[in-house]
């Protein structure tokens, strides 16, 4: 799949590693040049300097042939108008967007949004974990630990 | 109707002064707490002082039963 990644933080940078590791096409944006230090050595995709919310550099990113769009910028604001021109201007399939505030998490869940808020999700598995209720997060703990160990292997 | 004005900066205020003057009902959002003041001296108690992007401040501000929601942030 061609997939394209809004932001080069750590979670951006995370998920291209391990698009990358099952060959997708990846392009990922940051304004920053040194965000790019978060990608993994080995990485094989493309890196785009600019702002992921201009139509232009989306456009050079190739998301107009794009299966997904992540917007995984700090900043809600971006992610969501990176994830509404993906959606409603190139009509991307899939277009998933990091929001960290919950109520417009759920908002733009109800407009066609995809958005995942690490806030509530984070919450909710520290709640689980502390009340012994395993089987909230069991899968993706183990798999994140899993992910977890063999970057530390990588270093 | 029912405004709700995310901003009030320049074009903030004096739209809300004018939807106000008009006979409409209006919300500020403004997360600047001075010009918030300034706003609230000027024009009422139409101001909420919070930061506009949260949704939180948004329901607050009552945008589910508003007619418009203008966004006019700097």
């Amino acid at each position: 799949m061609k997939i394209v990644i809004v932001g080069c933080g750590r979670t951006g940078a995370f998920l291209a590693g391990i698009l990358n590791e099952s060959d997708h096409e990846v392009t990922i944006i940051d304004l920053e040049r040194a965000a790019f230090a978060h990608l993994p050595a080995d990485f094989k995709g493309t890196t785009l300097l600019g702002n992921g919310t201009d139509m232009e550099i989306l456009r050079t990113a190739g998301i107009d042939k794009a299966d997904a769009v992540f917007a995984l910028t700090q900043g809600d604001n971006r992610n969501l108008m990176a994830a509404q021109i993906a959606k409603q201007v190139f009509g991307v399939k899939h277009v998933i967007s990091k929001v960290n505030d919950p109520i417009r998490a759920h908002t733009y869940r109800q407009h066609g949004i995809t958005t995942i808020s690490r806030t509530t999700i984070i919450g909710t598995l520290l709640e689980a974990l502390l009340m012994g209720d395993p089987e909230v997060g069991k899968v993706l703990l183990e798999r994140s630990k899993a992910r977890e160990a063999r970057m530390a292997d990588a270093v | 109707m029912y405004f709700v004005v995310a901003g009030g900066g320049e074009v903030g205020f004096h739209l809300a002064k004018a939807l106000l003057e008009s006979g409409h009902e209006v919300m500020v959002i403004e997360n600047d707490r001075r010009r918030a003041v300034f706003i609230e001296e000027q024009l009422g108690s139409v101001v909420l002082n919070a930061p506009a992007d949260e949704g939180r401040f948004q329901m607050e501000a009552g945008c589910q039963r508003a007619d418009a929601v203008i966004a006019v942030t700097g």
